[in-house]
């Protein structure tokens, strides 16, 4: 028997917000995009003053997944000690390459209230493909 | 191929969804935008800055429409980038925001419906892409 979905707000319960800090923007859209389908909600950042300005006004962010190369002052590995510290309920995940953040982003779509929208090496696949694309753009006239 | 695509609010089901790309470096406000837009049953990319717009675009990426802050830090701001826009994507259309409210400055390719003084609402936002997307000539038309 078919069961129309639930509307938001009727008993079901919020989906977790994840944080996703990534520099490279090809990267991120990816990985956003892949969390999205999996059913949870995303905000992106690019580096750490990102994540201290959005914990910092007390929006709920249930994890963080972020890039150890940040750039900037502060890595991926002090902010994650900074996040423990101040914010003990967030769970911190960092990844140092594209199949780790792949792999990552598998695990917690397993754990998504939707369903797996492909393989989560497709969003390395994905990845490398924007990145060839862009590597061979022809350059602007003029 | 031009097809027609109808917007969810004409009580018509959306032919397609419209892609638009966010360009605005304060990572509250552009995933407040973000959001309302893709509440609005639009897909959204989000950029920091015009860069990472331009880095979008040479990787093929479909955008229908740039909604983009004047001022950004780095090489390019918000007018640059729409002037590169138009010179290489003429299709796409621009919404231009600025916190000062004043047009001086503005180039004549950024039309006086695309541009946007701060401070506005999120559900101006959502209206004003709507009214842009359904413009004849919009990418698709």
């Amino acid at each position: 028997m078919y069961t129309e979905p639930t509307e938001p707000g009727a008993g079901a319960p919020a989906p977790s917000v994840i944080l996703v800090v990534e520099p490279d923007i090809l990267a991120r859209m990816v990985i956003a995009d892949y969390l999205r389908e999996c059913g949870y909600k995303i905000v992106e950042g690019t580096n750490a003053d990102d994540v201290l300005t959005v914990l910092g006004v007390d929006r709920k962010i249930d994890i963080v997944l972020a890039a150890v190369e940040l750039g900037g002052s502060i890595d991926g590995f002090a902010l994650a000690r900074r996040i423990r510290q101040e914010y003990p309920r967030i769970d911190v995940i960092l990844t140092s390459s594209l199949a780790k953040v792949a792999d990552e982003a598998g695990d917690l779509c397993e754990e998504g209230p939707a369903e797996k929208p492909y393989h989560p090496q497709d969003v390395v696949r994905r990845i490398n493909q924007l990145r060839e694309k862009r590597r061979t753009a022809p350059e602007p006239k003029g | 191929m031009s097809f027609k695509a109808y917007h969810p609010s004409e009580g018509y089901e959306a032919a397609r969804r419209w892609t638009v790309l966010v360009v605005e470096d304060d990572v509250l406000v552009r995933s407040m935008i973000a959001e309302a837009l893709r509440d609005d049953g639009h897909l959204v990319i989000e950029a920091a800055n015009a860069a990472e717009a331009v880095i979008v675009f040479k990787a093929g990426e479909a955008v229908d429409l740039v909604f983009t802050d004047r001022q950004m830090p780095g090489e390019m701001d918000g007018l640059m980038l729409a002037r590169w826009i138009h010179e290489h994507h003429a299709r796409v259309p621009v919404l231009l925001t600025s916190g000062n409210g004043s047009r001086v400055g503005m180039a004549d390719f950024v039309l006086s419906e695309s541009f946007f003084p701060k401070p506005y609402q999120l559900e101006e936002v959502a209206a004003r892409v709507r009214l842009l997307l359904g413009k004849p000539g919009a990418r698709g038309d």
